[in-house]
């Protein structure tokens, strides 16, 4: 069955499940594990203008049901690589989203401008909802002026679909995800972690290095529901849904919330081939029930 | 590469919370140093799969020597014969195989005995050189797997802080004495982060290589989440996961414990070593 729905601006997506950004490398480690080329996009870590070499450990712990995580945006920086990874994505046959991180709507900018046009990077996401970042990040995210801002720089940088990654942390997510749409972003995406702390009570000491850390699995998956619920409801574009996916069934939901695609988390950190999982029970799923995607984005049935 | 099912065919519990596993499924091709991501198949909690090294690996079957530390070891620690076991691996570096002419000093603590007992295995089978071992531990029953070692090294000095097994006293110490006595090429060690730091300085000292075995906290184990950094000679970090677990002492910076701690008493032992400046291999991370 065709659909009409799975696209992010002028891209095509060859089906409605991606890899999240930070939970899979470059996308080429998972290579190893199976045709990242199947998946409908790879999203890469976010991508500083300069290296980053990130938090001081520890950066991760387990926390109920997901974990929590403080890498701090480490990095190989905007240009090592369009140099060392694009061309072993392309040759992936890897249809690329290269997560953005700017700390001002001028770095969203001249990333923007560094990878458009860059044969094999196919559309870009803005992080706009970093809680690890002490500057920008949360602060550029959280507020509807400073959102359209930076997509509106980065915008004006290139033709590439746009996706602007919302953060979770604000009281009406729905407004910065209009803000978004009204600075020319093709899709949203909701959502990124949410700050949390977890105290080793032997030690007395904060379990991470950072002591805070954004919260991701399967915990975070009725907010995101939730907001994609909302989200999808307030904006015309498309919106990705992402938190706490672990198997197909979870995908179905988040579609069924309005989600036009998913991304695959924490749950890759489990199962190297979690993502192929999820776009492989969702097709037989589908199949089954002799319906297409266009079928299941924002079919939840309220009754009223 | 794949998350394979593997089964539990073989059990046996050590005093002091050790249990030892064989595991069997298809055979695998490891190097000695490597590790295996671990879960059961109890769903999705705990969630992560968690770092073992290989203690062992004899055709399809891998032994693994299990410290109980929180729920995730305690739930490994406890299965039974027959259950499955989902095995990630082999992941990460290994060490340098063993050289026929070489004499090798391997100063292992506590559950770090794991990826050198595979390492003295593997140098016998292959006909290596001289390994010598020294295998420290607060007491007679932190020495797990000692009778295997001993069979497996060329020879073996036993320490407990205790003196209720072998000398009493530090595996630093031992290293000392070995270090005068004989001449060696080179060093390799794998144990709690304070005694590996005290090794790796005294190898520096004696102007000797040395390969140590890492342990971080990690979430994936293979290069995707950047979780597992620890901070590196250079600026920057090394990811543990893949630059390691072994690498070269001489890239890590051997400061404190990356805080918070790994272990149960490593925060205290810490605070210790700050306030009275005790030996830095007193006690330690969780491996002792
Ligand atoms: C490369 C590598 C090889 C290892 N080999 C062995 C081995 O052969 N045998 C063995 O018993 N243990 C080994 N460990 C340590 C083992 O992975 C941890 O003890 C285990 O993950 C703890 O999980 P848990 O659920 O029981 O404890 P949790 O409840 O997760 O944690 C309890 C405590 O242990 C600490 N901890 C948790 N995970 C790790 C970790 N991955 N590394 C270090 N500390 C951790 C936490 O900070 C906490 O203080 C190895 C670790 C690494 C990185
Ligand atoms: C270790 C880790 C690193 C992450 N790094 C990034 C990042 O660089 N950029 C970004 O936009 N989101 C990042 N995220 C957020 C994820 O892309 C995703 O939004 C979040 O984890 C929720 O999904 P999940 O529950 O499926 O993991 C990271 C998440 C984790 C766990
Ligand atoms: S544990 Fe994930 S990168 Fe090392």
């Amino acid at each position: 069955m065709k659909s009409e729905r799975l696209r992010i601006g002028t891209l095509k997506l060859r089906n409605p499940v991606l890899t999240a950004s930070g939970t899979c490398g470059y996308g080429l480690e998972l290579a190893r594990y199976f045709d990242i080329a199947v998946l409908g996009a790879i999203c890469t870590k976010g991508l500083s203008l300069e290296p980053r070499k990130g938090n001081p450990p520890p950066r991760t712990c387990e926390t109920p049901a997901g974990m929590l995580n403080s890498i701090g945006l480490a990095n190989v920086g905007v240009e090592a690589f369009v140099r060392d990874k694009v061309p072993d994505l392309r040759a992936a046959g890897a249809t690329v989203m290269a997560n953005v991180l700017g700390t001002s709507p001028e770095e969203f900018h001249r990333i923007a401008a560094r990878l458009d046009g860059v044969e094999g990077v196919h559309a870009l996401e803005l992080n706009l909802s970093c809680p690890n970042v002490k500057e920008g990040g949360l602060k550029i995210g959280t507020d509807p002026g400073g959102v359209r801002e930076a997509v509106a720089a980065a915008r004006a940088a290139t033709k590439r679909p746009i996706v602007a990654k919302l953060s979770p942390e604000t009281a009406d997510v729905c407004s910065l995800a209009r803000a978004a749409a009204d600075a020319g972003a093709d899709a949203v995406s909701v959502m990124n972690t949410i700050r949390g702390m977890s105290i080793d009570i032997r030690t007395r000491r904060p379990r991470l290095g950072n002591i805070l850390g954004g919260l991701s699995g399967p915990a975070i998956r009725p907010i995101a529901v939730r907001l994609v619920f909302e989200v999808s409801r307030a904006v015309s574009i498309p919106v990705i849904g992402v938190g706490g996916i672990l198997r197909w069934e979870d995908a179905v939901e988040m579609m069924l919330a309005g989600a036009t695609a998913v991304q695959i988390g924490t749950a890759s950190f489990v199962n190297p081939r979690a993502a192929l999982d999820v776009l492989q029970g969702l097709e037989a799923w589908r199949r089954a029930q002799k319906c297409g995607y266009d079928d299941i984005i924002g079919a939840v049935r309220i009754d009223s | 590469m794949k998350v394979a099912p593997f089964h539990v065919v073989h059990r046996k519990a050590l005093p002091g919370g050790y249990v030892i596993l064989r595991l069997s499924g298809e055979a695998l091709e490891c190097e000695p140093g490597q590790f295996v991501m671990l879960r059961g198949d109890w769903g999705f909690s705990p969630l992560l799969p968690r770092p073992f090294s290989l203690a062992l690996v004899e055709g399809p079957d891998l032994t693994i020597l299990v410290k109980v530390i929180g729920e995730g070891s305690k739930r490994l620690a406890a299965a039974q014969r027959g259950d499955v076991v989902l095995v990630h691996g082999p992941l990460g570096t290994s060490f340098r195989r063993v050289a026929p002419d070489e004499r090798v000093l391997m100063v292992g603590g506590g559950v770090g005995i794991a990826p050198l007992l595979y390492l003295a295995q593997a140098s016998r089978s292959a006909a290596g050189g001289g390994l010598v071992g020294v295998y420290g531990g607060r007491s007679r029953r932190d020495l797990p797997m000692a009778a295997e070692l001993a069979a497996a090294a060329e020879s073996v000095t036993f320490v407990t802080e205790d003196g209720t097994a072998g000398e009493k006293g530090l595996a630093s110490r031992a290293m000392v004495e070995h270090l005068a006595r004989t001449p060696f090429d080179r060093v390799v060690t794998c144990g709690p982060w304070a005694m590996m730091a005290t090794v790796a300085r005294l190898a520096a000292e004696a102007g000797l290589p040395c390969e140590v075995s890492l342990e971080a906290m990690m979430a994936c184990g293979y290069g995707i989440c950047l979780g597992c950094a620890l901070p590196a000679t250079d600026g920057g970090y090394v990811y543990a996961c893949t630059d390691g677990p072994v690498i070269d002492a001489g890239r890590i910076v051997w400061g404190d414990q990356p805080e918070p701690s790994l272990g149960t008493e490593a925060g205290k032992d810490r605070k210790k070593r700050e306030g009275s400046g005790t030996p830095a291999d007193k006690k330690g991370g969780k491996r002792t």
